[in-house]
């Protein structure tokens, strides 16, 4: 029994080593495409992502990552800040203790790295930020990718065309905190108020980035509310899910109702083909890993990129979802 | 002199009639509240709802029940749930649907977590809290590797989702796997010799030593046991949420320990069961659903539930420690 214990252990330690040193995709800790001999021949870029652990985050990683590598003379070195502001900070910190040329960053919230980038600029390292931008005045960096705000207006836009004036809908938002909710919430209330239909909220709620959070949720509204909504609006498609799964659970149809999110995921289009998710709107992936690419080329041949770089966004819905689902 | 006897003897009573019922006035309690609160939350639909979104968590409480009564705990819960589920998405992927060995499988993830924390525990003497940080660390790392980091596509609308989703004649399926959990918690600690010894341990290590229980083994036995629970929990979870993801959130692991110890569990062991799990868990759940309910904002959410935890602690604390006074007198 305790031969079989310490050899199970043993091997845990083993996986566990080999998952820090030989990730692919630079899941936890850091994980240069390139060999340490040929560290010094080649353009270091440290990439710091907000968390590893999240699809669409994951996405814009290995797309920058391949891009990179394709490159052949650019080592990519990828940290996970796991949702932390401070570890992401950290992480910076002891990136720029070793040495970069180009820092890229997917902020966790726009004030922690502020500091950092000004550093940066000081050291004359180039700085981009992608999918997540900074504050004007935080110093000089190029952003690529959408606008929070856009977004969800452009989600709550499609929902009120979807829906006639005076049917209800729920709208669940982020729970207060980063940047991104902020944006997302302001986008949605200005297109409710664009079009005057303030009076067709049924609910407004806030949940934790989760789908279990999102259906819990979801559950204890469809015990107020019933079947008496038409709609449901949500700020990304992780809750969505919880949102759909709630619905049917409670042997409602949700392709009788109008539901909205964001990000595009694969599971969110299978939804959209199933017909139990109205719309998400996928934020361009592919875009947005090609004009980072281009920018990061025109900072190494001495050039500087636009300020802001947006990239495509794509509302998937029925009519269109073949061709993104591959 | 004897005035104090009597203030002691008071505090005493108050403690052994809080011990015996005070759970279930919390729960009446709170009943009580939520019926004022909304109409709509003392219906049998509500009561399901409430049973069903919280079974996941009922189960992960069976487990910790049985970590709390031998005096150890496991804060891994987190991330051994992101683990085992993600696990279990990718074997149903790849064994084409096949639930059942998905199910043992999974188990199995469980149960090996469940060992390695318990030898750690009680081979190194290492304290448990800081094995809880070792494995949750080692299970995020695992599950990063098996995922890429990515939600795990193929298992919606499939049979994986019966288990968390699907109905048995007309009682959701995760309420008729948690009520099972519960009757053989019950059961074991209740009815079976290796409880009392489990509870024994957990009262006294160096008495039940004494009196000639393998305490190590027993501790080992219950992390096991918990590893297995917790992995029963996470095929729930996963399966409720119809797609495998790398991370599920947290807190889960810090409900159930919370519902354990409302339930009358002592953070030093020797005490705690089935039954009061139960409640205090659903004590947790009522309180977050009256909050949906009445359409409180998560700021509101996060400030009550933090007052009426700390409230819960320190009733248990002046509850013991007026026993043990009350006891030395």
């Amino acid at each position: 029994m305790k031969k079989f214990l310490a050899l199970f252990l043993s091997l845990a330690m083993a996986l566990s080593l080999a998952a820090c040193s030989t990730s692919p995709s630079g899941s936890d800790e850091e994980t240069p495409a390139g060999g340490e001999e040929e560290s010094s021949e080649k353009y270091r870029i440290a990439y710091f992502n907000r968390d590893d652990a999240d699809d669409f985050l994951a996405n814009i990683r290995d797309g920058i990552q391949a891009r990179c590598e394709a490159a052949g003379d650019i080592e990519f070195t990828s940290y996970n800040g796991a949702s932390d502001s401070a570890e992401q900070v950290t992480q910076i910190e002891d990136a720029l203790s070793r040495g970069v040329d180009m820092v890229i960053i997917l902020p966790q919230d726009k004030e922690s790295v502020i500091s950092k980038v000004q550093e940066c600029n000081e050291a004359g390292i180039p700085v981009l930020t992608v999918s997540v931008g900074l504050e004007e005045g935080s110093g000089d960096f190029t952003y690529i990718g959408t606008n929070d705000y856009d977004l969800a207006y452009q989600e709550t836009q499609y929902l009120l065309e979807h829906l006639e004036p005076g049917k209800k809908f729920i709208y669940l938002r982020f729970t207060p905190g980063s940047y991104v909710a902020a944006q997302r919430d302001e986008g949605t209330l200005a297109a409710i108020a664009d079009a005057g239909r303030e009076d067709d909220i049924l609910t407004t709620m806030e949940y934790q980035n989760t789908t279990a959070a999102a259906q819990k949720l979801m559950e204890d509204l469809i015990q107020v509310y019933g079947d008496d909504f038409d709609g449901v609006i949500s700020h990304n498609d992780k809750s969505i899910y919880g949102v759909i799964n709630a619905i049917n659970a409670a042997q409602l149809d949700p392709s009788s109702k109008v539901i909205c999110s964001i990000d595009g995921e694969v599971p969110a289009m299978e939804l959209v083909k199933s017909g139990q998710l109205t719309m998400t709107v996928k934020q361009d992936i592919e875009d947005m890993c090609d004009k980072t690419m281009e920018a990061i080329e025109t900072y190494r041949s001495g050039g500087t990129p636009e300020h802001n770089i947006y990239i495509n966004t794509i509302a998937v819905d029925a009519s269109n979802v073949d061709e993104y689902l591959t | 002199m004897s005035e104090k006897k009597e203030v002691v003897k008071q505090k005493k009573s108050f403690a052994e009639l809080y011990s015996k019922y005070g759970t279930f006035s919390i729960l009446a309690l709170v009943l009580i509240i939520g019926t004022i609160a909304s109409p709509q939350f003392l219906t049998l639909d509500n009561m399901l709802n409430v049973i069903r979104q919280n079974s996941y968590l009922l189960i992960i409480a069976f487990g910790t029940t049985f970590v709390m009564v031998v005096g150890c705990i496991n804060i891994a819960y987190d991330m051994m749930l992101a683990l085992v589920g993600c696990a279990s998405c990718l074997i149903y992927v790849a064994l084409g649907g096949n639930l059942l060995i998905t199910v043992l499988l999974s188990l199995m993830i469980g149960a090996l977590l469940g060992v390695a924390y318990g030898f750690l525990v009680t081979h190194f003497n290492l304290p448990p809290f800081i094995v809880g940080l070792a494995i949750s660390s080692f299970c995020q790392g695992m599950t990063l590797l098996i995922t890429g980091g990515r939600s795990i596509p193929g298992t919606m609308g499939t049979s994986y989702t019966l288990i968390g989703q699907g109905f048995f004649f007309g009682i959701p399926v995760p309420i008729i796997i948690m009520f099972a959990c519960m009757a053989v918690t019950w059961v074991i600690l209740r009815k079976m010799i290796f409880g009392r010894h489990a509870i024994a341990v957990g009262g006294n290590r160096q008495a039940a030593i004494a009196s000639g229980i393998r305490a190590k083994r027993v501790i080992l036995i219950v992390y096991i046991m918990d590893g297995l629970l917790c992995g029963l929990a996470a095929i729930v979870f996963m399966s409720r949420l119809g797609v495998g993801q790398p991370n599920p959130g947290t807190g889960y692991g810090f409900d159930a320990i919370t519902g354990v110890n409302i339930g009358g569990a002592s953070l030093s062991g020797g005490s705690g069961g089935a039954v009061g799990s139960f409640i205090g868990v659903l004590i947790v759940g009522l309180l977050n659903n009256i909050m949906n309910l009445r359409g409180l904002s998560s700021a509101w959410q996060f400030i009550i539930k933090g007052i009426l935890i700390v409230i819960a602690v320190i009733i248990d604390m002046k509850t013991k420690e007026a026993m043990v006074k009350g006891s030395a007198k």
